[in-house]
């Protein structure tokens, strides 16, 4: 029996830090361990005290790729808690802010991040030599996201225009005005994109997992709603610490999500494909068909097509919702706060994450849960990799630190959200 | 991110701050950049940003000359500076590989010279920091120079504008 062990430092375009180790045992993969390092943050714990309407711009904080995303689910936690429901303009710029995260978070991704690895390049510079045209269509793409971002949020990074019960002020209508010209380029570019990327060849693996996304009859969902899944889970937010628990695992400073009595599931592009995949904008919706999309996915290199098939489903849904915009003077609703516990979801880019607030009557934070998507999404990360390095054992230790690297990648972690650089161990014998 | 409060003509010439205000040395550039901006030089734009690659290049798309202001972490003692001409040579290595938190200026730079829309003219003053802390304050041996930063950041505004102004001053 033989003994090989792979370090590698840092795997790259991922968002934090952490490691994989594989354990090999006579050619066949024993256990893959996705280990996330990077120390526990304790946002819950700076919850306790606060005021629940600075909940938002708090949880804001944990991520600068998907602010938004927290932003929302926290106000619609503390919205759920204090009875609080918003006028339906207010439903649509929120939707439109989410619309410009996913743009650009997803933009991101798949051109910058992602797409070389299937081309063999080392990064997205070595890949605009040969391929200028798709990087400008991704620059195009990002450019288009962190713009509504910045117009509707107030600024690109952590936006500052969120209040609970609505937003602080309606963006100006000039700036929105011009917002157009960026959407309807980069509408052009993400077509192209899609089937840029659906000519990527993939490996020929096959995972499954139990698919998990916010569900809304008819739409494909942006908006805070309820959670369904492959398996036929149909419940309210409310139900979600009864329906998912998480569980510390030695080798991880993240949490594990499952499904009580079922196990691991996975959130994000995939799922909500899965779920409302006939809903897509139509652009979107025929691309995706065009792209062999129909049905159940079940190859994860796929994921960058989905991927690129939401980034056009959401340029063509701030379109529309551009169209139908209008300024108002008071964009929210005042908010009278009360002890009680409040449930919020949305679909940030990498999937469901889910708040809890509870509440006093002075509307003081007593208690608090974020789960963020890549911790609900880390069992099936580790399956999706015992599959790859299965299928790729024989191949050279390169050749598998790759495609364990690319497996990870398509689920686009955000380690920095779970609890930063990914070390891969290999341990054959 | 960008600073709508600062200067934004479309003027030939673009000052770019980089860096994060909330964490302590990172926030000299920025700091540099609004002190600038009181009185900008005419034909100079101002704004600052988060150091992000994609925004950089969309910053930088349209002018002729940019000089980016940034802090460096360098194995130097806090507040020296120094100016680099990155479309004459290498920037130096950043440890780690770049995240997608990660791509800063020196991808911005090699990304856009792939592309082909660097501006003619790219500079930069590097400041070393000392205190790259949670606080929106910087160091004494930083905030003691501010002033000579920003006189020296006028002094390179004024050789990008063609000037005729001595090759190296004392920052």
């Amino acid at each position: 029996m033989t003994t090989r062990t792979i370090a590698v430092d840092y795997l790259a375009r991922v968002e934090g830090e952490g490691a994989l180790k594989l354990t090999i045992r006579d050619g066949h993969v024993e256990d893959a361990q996705l280990k996330i390092f990077e120390p526990p943050r304790y946002f819950e714990a700076f919850m306790v005290g606060r005021a629940a309407t600075e909940a938002p711009d708090i949880a804001a904080r944990i991520c600068g790729i998907c602010p938004v995303a927290y932003q929302l689910s926290a106000m619609a936690a503390v919205e759920d808690a204090w009875d609080v429901t918003v006028p339906q303009p207010v439903v649509d710029l929120r939707r439109l802010l989410l619309c410009g995260e996913w743009i650009g978070s997803h933009g991101l991704h798949v051109i910058l991040l992602h797409a070389p690895d299937f081309l063999g390049y080392p990064d997205a510079v070595a890949m605009a030599q040969d391929h200028g045209d798709a990087v400008r269509r991704g620059l195009a793409i990002k450019k288009a996201g962190n713009a509504i971002v910045d117009i509707v949020g107030g600024r690109e990074i952590h936006p500052i225009n969120v209040r609970v019960g609505g937003f602080y002020s309606s963006p100006p209508r000039a700036r929105m005005e011009a917002l157009r010209k960026d959407i309807d380029i980069a509408i052009d570019a993400a077509a192209e994109a899609v089937d840029w990327v659906a000519g990527f060849d993939v490996p020929d693996v096959a995972t499954a997992h139990e698919r998990v996304a916010i569900t809304t009859p008819g739409a494909y969902p942006m908006a805070p709603d309820r959670i369904a899944s492959t398996e036929g889970l149909d419940i309210p937010p409310s139900a979600y610490e009864d329906t998912f628990v998480e569980e510390h695992h030695p080798h991880t400073t993240a949490l594990h999500a499952k499904v009580i009595g079922r196990g691991r599931y996975l959130t994000g592009p995939m799922a909500r494909l899965a779920l409302s995949g006939d809903a897509l904008n139509p652009r979107a919706l025929a691309g995706a068909r065009a792209a062999g999309m129909d049905g159940l996915l079940t190859n994860p290199y796929r994921s960058i097509v989905v991927r690129s098939v939401e980034v056009l489903h959401a340029l063509e849904e701030a379109a529309r919702l551009l169209a139908d915009w209008a300024p108002t003077d008071q964009p929210y609703v005042e908010v009278v706060p009360r002890e009680a516990t409040g449930h919020g979801v949305i679909e940030a880019p990498r999937g469901l994450l889910y708040q809890r607030y509870d509440t006093d009557d002075e509307g003081t934070v007593t208690a608090a849960k974020i789960v963020p998507p890549t911790s609900q999404n880390q069992a099936s990360i580790e399956a999706d990799l015992r599959v790859v390095a299965d299928a790729f054992v024989s191949a050279s230790d390169e050749v598998l630190q790759h495609r364990c690297e690319q497996a990870i990648r398509n689920h686009d972690p955000c380690i920095s959200c779970a609890t930063h650089f990914l070390r891969l161990e290999v341990d054959r014998q | 991110m960008t600073d709508p409060s600062l200067s934004h003509t479309r003027a030939r010439t673009l000052l770019i701050g980089v860096g994060n205000t909330h964490r302590g040395d990172d926030g000299i550039g920025p700091a540099i950049v609004k002190a600038v901006a009181d009185a900008p030089p005419e034909g100079v734009d101002c704004v600052i940003e988060s150091g992000e690659a994609t925004r950089l290049m969309e910053a930088w798309q349209g002018y002729d000359a940019v000089l980016i202001v940034d802090a460096a972490a360098m194995d130097a003692p806090p507040g020296i500076l120094i100016h680099l001409d990155p479309l004459a040579e290498d920037l130096p290595a950043v440890e780690g590989d770049p995240s997608s938190h990660g791509l800063g200026v020196p991808e911005a730079v090699r990304l856009s010279a792939a592309l082909g829309t660097l501006p003619a003219t790219l500079k930069i003053i590097s400041i070393n920091g000392e205190d790259f802390g949670h606080k929106t304050t910087l160091s004494p041996a930083l905030a003691e120079r501010l002033p000579r930063f920003v006189q020296y950041t006028h002094y390179r505004l004024r050789q990008l504008a063609g000037a005729k102004v001595p090759d190296a001053v004392d920052a």
